[in-house]
């Protein structure tokens, strides 16, 4: 076999789903050449790095930054003793940053079951891209104006419903390429949707 | 070095209004970056190396500015600090037939006549709308709708809330929105349309090239399509938790795929490629209206 013959069967075999008969070509292969091996190591390395995507995603401090700051209720202070026309924004930054988390955990939460290596790595690359843009817009939803934050937090809503679901049927259908079109292009929504939040921001300011 | 160039401005308040003139040696195929946060701004093309704007400005809207070169110029509202209100402009801006025009704006409301050239064009909220011939049309907005209505090569419309409607005939489309509907009614084949929602329907009436594709994808809307019954395809449908309501192709040719709520079969040669994909919602395939 050729090189890259080899270099596209890397998946199929990280899939455990090469025939035996390319398989045991490709492992003579891969014993006597550096440079497909490396990328066979390379390959591994990164399926390692999805499955080792942590279970649960606390925000940290710098996540909710002067966000947490804004929503903690005073000591002496009650809901009803705030004048409206400011709680509204905080209720709005509250809605759009637990939307936001709540998606970046919905991801990592539930991964599904067992997808082909393929899938696996475009879902890595968006996962960690939408939660780096999830982190840069909720640390100052500030400059959003209210009915834009409101915007962006519903239509989040709807993607992240429409991932789950999708999630749901491919946990039943693990190897449904189909399935798996869907939700890729779910993520690749939610990656888009936030770019275009970020950038609505620094128009506005 | 930024530049204040040949600015006109003829101020004639009128309530709280201004007036502005203004204009600008402008190459034929020069570009102009439009930033006009709130008001209404039509765009028109004429066979004059210059660029034109004339309209109103709210008091609080600023002064307009034109900053730049015969190749490339920004034209800006510039709002003072202190303003009070959104502070809307109305501009009617005529710039070269090939013009590169790119328009930011948040509420703005932007209507383009294009004459061939580019547009491209950004907002939070404001309508998007652009007729007549663009090489490349770009419109992108969070809560604004999308109007398309050209003969071009290029078009790639986004909206999250809003509907997203595009005629004429565009040989590589894609459209995508989150929860707005998708109308698209192609005059003539297209190499490629790609249309995507998360939660709406879609619907194509239209025709393909003979190696065109064609890709239909919402989660939880339906898909319309209405098409050539001879188109000689690829086919691969996808609907997990609704219906495939075949009304264009012979039942015989339609065959289920390898998982459930899939159909794959090739209709002709196969030469194009249709796919389709919907989670919950219900497919339907028909004849043009022309074909029926």
């Amino acid at each position: 076999m050729t090189h890259d013959e080899i270099l596209a069967r890397l998946d199929a075999r990280a899939d455990g789903t090469l025939p035996a008969g390319e398989l045991a070509a490709v492992e003579r292969h891969l014993a006597e050449c550096a440079a497909c091996r490396r990328e066979a190591e390379a390959l591994a390395a990164l399926l390692a790095d999805a499955r080792a995507l942590p279970r649960e995603l606390a925000p940290g401090r710098d996540l909710w930054g002067g966000i947490e700051d804004r929503l903690a209720p005073r000591a002496t202070a009650t809901v009803s003793s705030i004048p409206p026309r400011r709680w509204r924004p905080r209720l709005l930054a509250a809605v759009i940053a637990a939307v936001l988390l709540g998606g970046a955990v919905l991801l990592l939460l539930r991964p599904p079951a067992r997808p082909s290596v393929a899938f696996t790595r475009e879902q890595a690359r968006y996962l960690a891209a939408s939660t780096d843009l999830a982190r840069a817009l909720a640390r100052d939803p500030g400059h959003l104006a209210p009915e834009t934050q409101a915007v962006v937090g519903r239509s989040l809503s709807v993607v992240d419903q429409a991932i789950a679901e999708a999630e749901e049927a491919l946990r039943a259908d693990p190897r449904n390429p189909g399935l798996e079109q869907m939700l890729l292009a779910r993520y690749a929504q939610r990656l888009e949707l936030l770019q275009r939040a970020t950038e609505a921001k620094r128009q506005a300011s | 070095m930024r530049t204040l160039l040949a600015l006109t401005l003829l101020a004639a308040p009128l309530a709280a209004q201004t007036s502005v003139t203004a204009g600008h040696a402008l190459a034929p195929a020069g570009a102009v970056r439009l930033v006009i946060p709130h008001g209404r701004v039509q765009l028109r093309t004429w066979d004059r190396d210059s660029i034109l704007i004339r309209g109103r400005l709210d008091a609080s809207a600023g002064t307009l500015t034109l900053e730049g070169s015969r190749e490339a110029l920004r034209v800006g509202v510039a709002r003072p600090a202190t303003a009070r209100g959104l502070g809307q402009a109305d501009l009617e801006i005529t710039v070269p037939r090939e013009a590169r025009v790119a328009f930011t704006g948040l509420s703005a409301e932007f209507d383009c006549e294009a004459g061939g050239g580019e547009v491209t064009a950004t907002t939070t909220s404001g309508r998007l709308r652009v007729t007549g011939t663009a090489r490349v049309a770009v419109l992108e907005t969070l809560d604004g709708n999308v109007e398309l209505a050209v003969q071009g090569r290029t078009a790639r419309l986004r909206t999250a809330t809003g509907t997203i409607v595009a005629r004429g005939l565009v040989e590589d489309l894609d459209a995508s929105s989150v929860s707005g509907p998708l109308l698209i009614g192609m005059e003539g084949a297209v190499r490629s349309a790609r249309l995507e929602s998360t939660s709406a329907a879609i619907s194509f009436k239209g025709d393909l090239l003979p190696d065109g594709r064609l890709v239909a994808e919402t989660h939880g809307g339906d898909v319309d399509l209405r098409l050539r019954p001879g188109l000689e395809a690829t086919w691969a449908i996808a609907n997990w938790g609704g219906v495939l309501d075949n009304r264009l192709l012979p039942q015989a040719l339609v065959k289920k795929g390898a998982h459930k709520g899939e159909w794959g079969f090739v209709t002709g040669r196969g030469t194009a490629r249709v796919e389709v994909r919907t989670f919950k919602g219900t497919v339907r395939l028909e004849p043009r209206p022309q074909e029926r």
